[in-house]
């Protein structure tokens, strides 16, 4: 999977874990971004990103996101 | 030394002199040698812990780096994490359980004496301790590589403007700064002076002048109704918030003058809507410690309870700050009261976010601050109360004698002699100008009217309603 | 590097500028018989207290054979009545808790061979430890001319005491507000209650402990001073330990004479020791652990008189 797919894929998760279609995701975005992005929502945002790409992210792997392009690439990794 | 006496005024010019005399290379160096000498004129035996735990997170990294596997780097972190906080461990809660079980007993009349042993806390133990474990998880996770500078890494872990009080800072953020050079540049040394020029004004004019009236309340709380111990929680809100962002500002203010940046501890946490908020702008480096540290991999270690997770861990999070606080039931009271009112905050969301477009915006912001505000109050009450049985009366009197006015007038006019009214007057004239000055503060170059009459007004406002008798700060008990 | 310290040279102008007119502003103003100074913290002194008269009262252009200067147990110590009985006219200059430094600056600045011919200073361990803040405010209060109230709130080194000091040159119109009830003349000051009873008990139960109080070189040094001054202005200089109570302990007394002492010897200074000489029973001539009332002083100031004719006789 590369990084263009992956962020179509992701940019759908967002929208709907954070219940606003008018989102739009990039490498610098954090969670100051993003309106509503709480534990909860970062939880289901893991969760969601799991099931939708068929991966599992670990404790060493949260430890690491600190912008949505530590995500897209940890995602790529992952799929790899 | 305290940051508000001579002597630390003396030894920190000197310093500053040499600090910028001397060839960068070698100033790790003579910061090290003043933060051990900083930390020894509390007591000399200091030296012999810090060091200790310095060798051991210091080697402990090095060792995780070159096992091969997962598990094995898993096992060096616990050794690590067991032996640090197996010393803070011992120095704070030896006599936990002895005082836990002793203070809930009394209140129900049953005395129950033995004699524990009394051992004296070593200052800044739990910050620093905190802030080398912090370095331990990052090379842990990864995050950074060891340090192999063992002079640089003891640098990290006593660097004295934030070693007895915080703020608790990432190696990622501080270790770097110790390898730059940084040049005498008199606008940042000014920048540094204004941090602790308003840092002394809180403690002095503002935290010391509230010291006699809250500890009155809060060591005759049987005799204070309700209306005087919520006052009196106010006024114990306002001092540890001057008293302890003063610490930390002039903590900030030193370490800008050397060159070096120092994360903010606090930031307005009184106009906080929500308990939430509230820990975003309170200890900021404690709470985004614990975050980061303990909250989210707890919380992502049991991803699949969902919601329940995030009840869980907040549950463990903060049992753990009440914890950290101290030894006393309260503390443990203290930290629940903010667990339960954030698992409250995030599964209501949905509703308060309706409630707030069903009123003016202005209504519900401020009733969100006012009773966010109570609700602080009300778990700091547990914080200065001196035993279980005063949170007890406290938490009676705030039921049944809520609106009795006279106990608080008397309250007040007993204080009078300590000129508690001109307190307060100051004490109001603060909270008003509090974030506007604070902005003239952490301003990059501030106007020259700023320069030459609002801080040297400041000074002068400390020199005249400052109280000079010998008061520490309130966090140098942890 | 020329900007910074110009710079710096505003910034201690403005916070000096600033800090003076604040003082002068709020000193202007009054609430309640108050001015805004006092309202803003409790540790400004008033005008009055014995002080105020005592320091009024004293003439320095007329001639007393001897004057006694030091702490309370100077003023509550020396009755300048029983010496005039003798024909000696006398004057006590003390403050309450006065140490050394301050008698320094006082006699500097009260004492000359023109009004007197013998100063006596009275030495006891609380007079040269730390503690001379309370003393300082006091005179910095009372003491008339504004110069010397001036040196002895610089000496201090306590911002507190320059607030005051700055409070009372400000103030206009300040009225004395203590009256020293026990005040008689010449700044005595006189009681003659006996020990109250919880002292009383301490004694029949046995239970004085040694109090050794902190003896520092700072006011130790001001015996030389004093030292110094007298010789130059040709003034007889004699120290002495008036008569002290059962809580001041043979260990206590020891331990200062072992400090003292030596320096005495240096610079030839004459030294009296009553501290116990005249064994007077605590219960009945003191009125407290640091005072003799005025049955003790009676006792203590005939002695005094007597030995004082032999020693003076010399000169």
């Amino acid at each position: 999977m590369d990084k263009s797919e992956i962020y179509v894929q992701l940019l759908s998760v967002f929208r709907r874990v954070f219940e606003n279609d008018s989102i739009n995701i990039e490498d610098s975005t954090t969670a100051d971004d993003i309106e509503n992005w709480d534990s909860m929502t970062h939880l289901m945002l893991i969760t969601e990103i799991e099931e939708d790409f068929s991966i599992e992210i670990n404790g060493m792997d949260i430890m690491n996101l600190h912008n949505v392009g530590n995500l897209a690439s940890l995602i790529e990794r992952k799929k790899s | 030394m305290l940051f508000n006496s001579f002597e630390f005024l003396v030894f920190f010019i000197a310093l500053v002199i040499v600090y910028f005399s001397i060839n960068s290379k070698y100033r790790w160096m003579l910061l090290l040698a003043a933060s051990y000498y900083f930390y020894m004129s509390w007591k000399a035996e200091y030296i012999l812990l810090i060091l200790f735990t310095t060798a051991v997170s210091y080697f402990c990294s090095i060792w995780m780096q070159s096992a091969e596997t997962l598990p094995k780097r898993r096992r060096i972190l616990i050794f690590s994490l067991v032996v640090n906080l197996g010393v803070l461990f011992f120095f704070k809660y030896f006599n936990f359980l002895y005082d836990g079980v002793r203070d809930v007993l009394s209140s129900y009349s049953i005395q129950y004496e033995y004699a524990g042993l009394d051992i004296l806390l070593p200052l800044g133990i739990s910050f620093y301790t905190f802030q080398t474990i912090g370095y331990n998880l990052d090379v842990f996770y990864q995050v950074r590589k060891p340090e192999k500078h063992f002079g640089i890494f003891a640098l990290y872990v006593s660097f004295f403007p934030q070693l007895i009080a915080g703020p608790i800072e990432r190696s990622t953020e501080l270790l770097p700064q110790f390898y730059k050079e940084h040049k005498y540049d008199s606008q940042r040394i000014f920048n540094g002076i204004k941090y602790i020029i308003w840092g002394l004004f809180k403690k002095l004019v503002i935290a010391d002048r509230l010291v006699p009236s809250v500890n009155e309340a809060f060591s005759h709380t049987e005799m204070y109704s309700g209306s005087t111990m919520l006052f009196a929680s106010l006024l114990f809100a306002i001092q540890l918030y001057a008293d302890f962002s003063a610490y930390s500002e002039i903590a900030k203010g030193l370490a800008k003058i050397l060159g070096y940046k120092l994360m903010d501890n606090f930031n307005h946490p009184f106009i906080s809507k929500n308990i939430t908020e509230f820990w975003r702008r309170w200890h900021i480096s404690l709470s985004f410690w614990l975050r980061d540290y303990l909250y989210t991999p707890i919380l992502f270690s049991k991803k699949k309870w969902g919601k329940w997770a995030i009840v869980y861990s907040l549950l463990i999070t903060f049992t753990l700050v009440g914890i950290w606080h101290g030894t006393r039931i309260n503390f443990v009271i203290l930290g629940l009261l903010q667990a339960v009112a954030l698992i409250f905050e995030m599964f209501t969301k949905k509703f308060r976010k309706k409630l707030s477009k069903a009123m003016p915006k202005g209504i519900y912001n401020r009733l969100s601050m006012i009773i966010t505000l109570i609700y602080i109050l009300y778990s700091f009450s547990f914080f200065k109360a001196k035993t279980f049985q005063d949170s007890l009366n406290i938490s009676k009197s705030l039921f049944s004698s809520l609106f009795d006015y006279l106990n608080l007038k008397n309250f007040i006019l007993n204080m009078g002699y300590e000129r508690f009214l001109f307190t307060l007057l100051l004490v109001l004239v603060f909270i008003l100008s509090d974030q506007w000055i604070f902005k003239k503060v952490k301003e990059e170059k501030s106007s020259l009217a700023n320069s030459l009459i609002l801080f040297p007004f400041l000074i002068a406002c400390t020199f005249i309603f400052g109280y000079f008798g010998e008061v520490e700060f309130i966090y140098f008990q942890f | 590097m020329i900007k910074s310290i110009k710079f710096f040279v505003a910034f201690c102008l403005s916070i000096i500028t600033i800090y003076v007119i604040m003082m002068f502003i709020l000193s202007l103003f009054s609430f309640r018989n108050n001015t805004i100074t006092q309202w803003s913290n409790n540790y400004y002194v008033p005008l009055g207290g014995s002080s105020y008269n005592r320091f009024r009262e004293f003439k320095p252009n007329y001639f007393y054979d001897i004057l006694f200067i030091g702490s309370s147990r100077t003023f509550r110590g020396y009755d300048p009545l029983i010496f005039k009985e003798d024909s000696l006219s006398t004057y006590n200059l003390g403050s309450s808790n006065q140490t050394l430094r301050n008698s320094y600056i006082l006699a500097e600045d009260l004492i000359r061979s023109k009004n007197t011919s013998t100063l006596i200073v009275d030495i006891y361990s609380y007079s040269l430890s730390d503690i001379s803040f309370e003393s300082s405010m006091d005179l910095v209060s009372n003491i008339p001319n504004p110069s010397t109230a001036m040196k002895i709130q610089a000496r201090e080194l306590d911002i507190r005491t320059t607030n005051n000091f700055l409070r009372r040159l400000f103030t206009l119109n300040e009225k004395p507000v203590l009256k020293e009830k026990d005040a008689v003349a010449f700044g005595f000051c006189k009681k003659t209650n006996k020990l109250d009873s919880a002292l009383i008990k301490k004694i029949a139960q046995n239970d004085i402990q040694s109090n050794p109080v902190e003896i520092i070189k700072e006011e130790l040094d001001y015996i030389y001073k004093i030292s110094r001054l007298c010789k130059e202005r040709d003034i007889q200089l004699i120290f002495t330990t008036s008569p002290t109570s059962v809580f001041f302990t043979e260990k206590d007394r020891e331990k200062m004479l072992d400090i003292i002492l030596p320096i005495f010897e240096s610079t030839g200074d004459i030294y009296l020791d009553y501290s116990k000489k005249l064994n007077l029973d605590s219960k009945d001539y003191f009125f407290d652990e640091g005072h003799m009332n005025y049955q003790g002083v009676e006792i203590f100031n005939k002695t005094l008189i007597k030995d004082l004719k032999t020693i003076l006789k010399y000169k």
